[in-house]
């Protein structure tokens, strides 16, 4: 059980930083939407769990926020990516990406291999 | 270092949590009202739209709980919440906390001293390399030790090549006279092989150690005491003159403290050809039967080249560490001593344990709330074993702070009796590891017992099942029977040491001064001049005021003297005689020493002046050992051979025909062969000190009418007058050198277990004391119905105190069977003996004396419970 929810907030916080990056500055709703939409709606994130995981990214030093005002005006926490960041979803993707050009092979019908 | 940043992050997050938490709801909710605007947006109603946000965010307080958690470190919080709460509730009972903490203080620090002498005694005593590795070679046979291994100087490079041997030194001794400060003075010097320093492995305080580079230089290095007491110790020393023998001596090191190898006071080089002990470290993974079987294979080899004799088949060598040379009796009494330091603590601990539970028994309530508010019994579990670690570790602080007070109190005189003089006791790195260790354990031991009986009665149905007190009366059973056993060993030890101080060794030791007097060999070096000058120092001594009488000979009462081979004239015995025949003491005494020592001669006469002046071959033999060679028969006029008298030692003079046996004139009554209760007597046999006129170990025992010591100067005054070359040294009260070094480890030992023995009656009074006092408090509404209904004092005293007091004397009984069960182990304890049986009555009568005297306040209370107010009080 627990290494299925490892790998889900392993997954979880590098669709957070993809979005961060994509998005720019961005609130929790807001990140939790656009995961959603990015998916086709194929997720279904349980919003609850996004805020811990946006935690651990804060002070892990990937991210950071301070308190701004939503396109309604409304008040809300906006996050932005960091330099660490950047740096930390560069190095996400390129190993996101050799896991699975790795598993990709493994799928490959066997007369290939 | 992302995991690192995040714990240091989520470390404060805890300083601020309050905060973040207001800030993350803050979050939450403006979540909420994006959601619900987008759901209107989507065309919900304004129930349903926060109804699905609600949904989608699995609920506000899971949300707040999961966040909660990752914004600090939920179990350092738990703890600091713990601990937090804990010191409240110490301060809110500091008659509780102080009972506590005293208790364990007490235990810890008695277990920390007691800790800090073995570990300064017999794990870490001596400072040289692999110091549990050195062994000295013993010749061994049914008597014990008849030497150790020597070799001369080309033997000995063959030993440090041999198979089985890493590497060997050699140490010899001599007293060279030296004249610092006034008066002449001998000292101890050892003569060491020019590896020895490097063998030891210690590096000088100042300046360098000797090598064997320094064969053909007049250097020395001192011994650190020495230095202290004769320079002022700094690097100035290095390169002053220390005059020896009249030779001067260049000084290039000064040694640490610890450095005290053979308790010598300088050291220098022994001559490269010289024979001395021999020391040595066998190669790692050889057994030490491999090691002698390859040393005896040596050694027979040596024999026959240098004396070409074979040694007798029956000789064998065994391996002797340092530390079984100091006396492995030391050792056994400091392992009772931390077995019953340990038992001590037991008692502390058991004293907290009802403390404690007397303590949560009040607190019932909370718990109650506790649980119905839905914490779980672990949760309580640990908040209450917070709240014992915590007057643990305060308890060992003080602990500490006690221990280190008694070490300094205990310092000098434990070292000179218990310690070889290489030890340090102080509360090092390691005691204080072990203290703290203790400490913890400590903590757990005494809460886990009443802390998992509150959380059982916590999740049990209150008020229905009444509160067992199973957990009090085992821990009263346990503290009664270990104090008794405690007190028993205590009154052993102390029993032993009083037997010890009045025992009659034969000699009468009171008013005794007694001194070295080391003869310088060159000065006196033909027999005759040696013995008048004997017998004029005798003369010049008894003439001064105040003394009774003065002896000038080589015998000493408290043992060290000559053991010698002897046998009756009719024995044959072959070329390897030495390996064989029996030994005795020989006494080489003055005809004034039996009459200073008030030794009585009860049969025959001593021997006269002139006697002594002709080196007639005439001995006394003291009546055990008269019995043992003769018999029945009357052993005056009876010959004895000695042969050593007629083969001679080096450096010691003999008449003009020096006789290899001597005739009995009289016995002697015997003198203990050792400062203990039933020991044997010692088979002396007196002799004139002018057949064997040594110059090391000629000794003064001057007997005197008032205090011994007020005459030192005098005595000083009078030899200088008479020759003021003649060193004068160890200026001591005979009854002083019995109480330091041969009763001193005994009295330590009796002070210390009677101290034990001590606390452990008082926390036994004080564990009693609370135990009673809290069923008082419990019983309060059952104690005021029968006062009311017209109960007598004695009922209620009866009621009170006889359930306690039948767990009191079952403690007793279990603590007698106990005591029985271990007086074999309290036998075998070198200083003690069986205790005697009247013992286990006695300290279980005082026991439960003290039992008594703690339960009576609080039963006395009982009976003046207005019934009034105990009932009200519902």
């Amino acid at each position: 059980m627990d290494d299925k929810k490892d790998v889900w907030q392993g997954t979880l916080a590098l669709m957070v930083l993809k979005t961060l990056e994509t998005m720019g500055p961005q609130h929790g709703y807001g990140i939790a939407r656009r995961i959603e939409q990015t998916s086709g709606n194929l997720l279904s994130l349980n919003y609850g769990t996004l805020y811990p995981a946006l935690l651990k990214l804060e002070q892990e030093g990937a991210i950071a926020s301070e308190w701004g005002f939503s396109d309604n005006n409304r008040k809300a926490k906006f996050y932005k990516l960091t330099r660490a960041g950047r740096k930390l979803l560069e190095r996400e993707i390129r190993d996101w990406e050799q896991t699975t050009a790795i598993l990709a092979r493994f799928f490959r019908p066997a007369e290939e291999a | 270092m992302r995991t690192l940043r995040a714990v240091w992050m989520r470390l404060l997050g805890m300083l601020h949590g309050r905060h973040a938490e207001d800030d993350f709801g803050a979050e939450l909710e403006s979540h909420l009202q994006m959601h619900m605007e987008d759901n209107l947006r989507a065309g919900m109603s304004p129930e349903e739209a926060r109804r699905d946000a609600l949904i989608k965010l699995g609920g506000v307080e899971q949300a707040k709980q999961a966040y909660r958690e990752r914004v600090t470190l939920p179990f350092l919080e738990n703890l600091l919440r713990d601990t937090r709460f804990a010191l409240r509730q110490i301060r809110r009972t500091p008659g509780f906390a102080f009972m506590v903490i005293l208790t364990l203080a007490l235990g810890i620090s008695a277990t920390t001293l007691v800790f800090a002498i073995v570990y300064g005694a017999i794990i870490n005593p001596y400072p040289y390399r692999d110091a549990n590795r050195i062994v000295q070679m013993a010749f061994r046979d049914k008597q014990g030790i008849r030497g150790f291994m020597a070799v001369n100087g080309h033997d000995f490079e063959t030993v440090r090549h041999a198979a089985t041997v890493e590497d060997a030194m050699l140490t010899d001794f001599a007293d060279p006279i030296t004249t610092v400060d006034g008066y002449p003075e001998d000292v101890r010097a050892a003569l060491l092989s020019g590896n020895a320093f490097r063998f030891l492995g210690v590096a000088p305080l100042f300046g360098r150690t000797l090598t064997e580079q320094d064969m053909d230089r007049s250097v020395v290095v001192l011994g650190h005491e020495f230095c202290r007491s004769h320079f002022q110790c700094d690097m100035g020393v290095l390169g002053r003159k220390l005059d020896l023998d009249h030779h001067q001596y260049t000084i290039v090191g000064v040694m640490p403290q610890r450095f005290a190898w053979e308790n010598a006071a300088i050291y220098l080089l022994l001559p490269a050809q010289d024979e001395a002990a021999l020391y040595l470290r066998a190669k790692r993974g050889i057994s030490p039967d491999a090691l002698c079987a390859g040393m005896l294979t040596l050694v027979r080899q040596f024999v026959l080249a240098s004396e070409g004799v074979a040694l007798p088949e029956e000789t064998r060598l065994t391996a002797e560490s340092l530390a079984q040379r100091k006396g492995s009796t030391t050792e056994k009494c400091l392992k009772v001593l931390f077995a019953s330091v340990f038992v001590l603590l037991l008692i502390a601990c058991a004293n907290a344990s009802i403390l404690f539970s007397g303590r949560t028994a009040t607190r019932e309530q909370e718990f109650g709330i506790r649980y119905a508010l839905g914490a779980g019994r672990g949760r309580v579990l640990r908040q209450l074993l917070t709240e014992s670690l915590l007057l643990a570790l305060c308890g060992g602080a003080l602990g500490v702070v006690i221990a280190y007070g008694g070490v300094a109190f205990l310092r000098a005189p434990l070292v000179k009796s218990f310690f070889p003089a290489e030890a340090v006791l102080s509360v090092n790195d390691w005691v204080l590891l072990f203290s703290s260790l203790v400490s913890v354990a400590t903590g757990v031991l005494f809460g886990m017992a009443p802390a998992l009986e509150a959380t059982r009665t916590m999740t049990a149905r209150r008020g229905i099942a009444p509160r067992s007190r199973g957990t009090h009366r085992t821990l009263v059973l346990l503290q009664v029977s270990l104090t008794l056993v405690l007190i028993v060993t205590a009154m052993t030890a102390v029993k032993a040491f009083i037997e010890l101080y009045h025992l009659d060794m034969g000699y009468d030791s009171h008013h005794v001064l007694s001194f070295r007097l080391p003869i310088q060999q060159v000065a006196y070096d033909n027999w005759a001049a040696r013995v008048r000058y004997y017998t004029t120092l005798q003369a010049k001594l008894q003439a001064i005021p105040g003394v009774v009488s003065a002896s000038v000979d080589e015998a000493m009462a408290t043992g060290g003297g000559f053991q010698m081979e002897y046998g009756l004239p009719g024995e044959i015995w072959g070329p390897d005689m030495d390996a064989k025949m029996p030994r005795a003491d020989m006494e080489f005494v003055s005809p004034q020493y039996l009459a200073t020592m008030r030794i009585p001669v009860l049969d025959g006469r001593s021997f006269t002046q002139e006697e002594y002046e002709r080196g007639e071959a005439v001995a006394l033999i003291s009546r055990d050992f008269a019995h043992r060679l003769f018999g029945a028969e009357n052993p005056i006029g009876k010959m004895v051979r000695v042969p050593p008298l007629a083969a001679g030692y080096p450096g010691i003079l003999r008449p003009k025909h020096p006789s290899g046996s001597v005739r009995i004139i009289g016995v002697t009554d015997d003198v203990l062969a050792a400062w203990t209760p039933g020991a044997p007597p010692r088979k002396t046999l007196y002799l004139p000190a002018s057949l064997f006129a040594g110059t090391s170990n000629v000794r003064v025992q001057l007997r005197t009418a008032g205090d011994p010591l007020a005459l030192v100067d005098t005595v000083r005054r009078v030899i200088h007058g008479f020759n003021p070359g003649q060193p004068v040294s160890q200026v001591r009260a005979l009854n002083d050198i019995l109480s330091e070094d041969l009763q001193g480890r005994d009295r330590w030992l009796a002070i210390i277990f009677g101290t034990f023995a001590g606390l452990a009656l008082f926390l036994a009074a004080v564990g009693l004391y609370s135990v009673i006092s809290f069923v008082v408090t419990q019983r309060t509404k059952e104690i005021g119905v029968r006062i009311a209904l017209g109960a007598r004092r004695e009922d209620i005293v009866r009621a009170t105190l006889f359930p306690e007091m039948r767990i009191v004397l079952g403690g007793i009984l279990i603590g007698t069977a106990a005591s029985l069960a271990i007086r074999k182990i309290l036998m075998t304890f070198a200083a003690l003996h069986t205790p005697p049986i009247w013992i286990l009555p006695v300290s279980g009568a005082l026991l439960l004396f003290v039992s008594l005297a703690a339960c009576f306040l609080p039963a006395r209370r009982a009976t003046r419970i207005d019934p009034m107010q105990a009932l009200r009080a519902e």
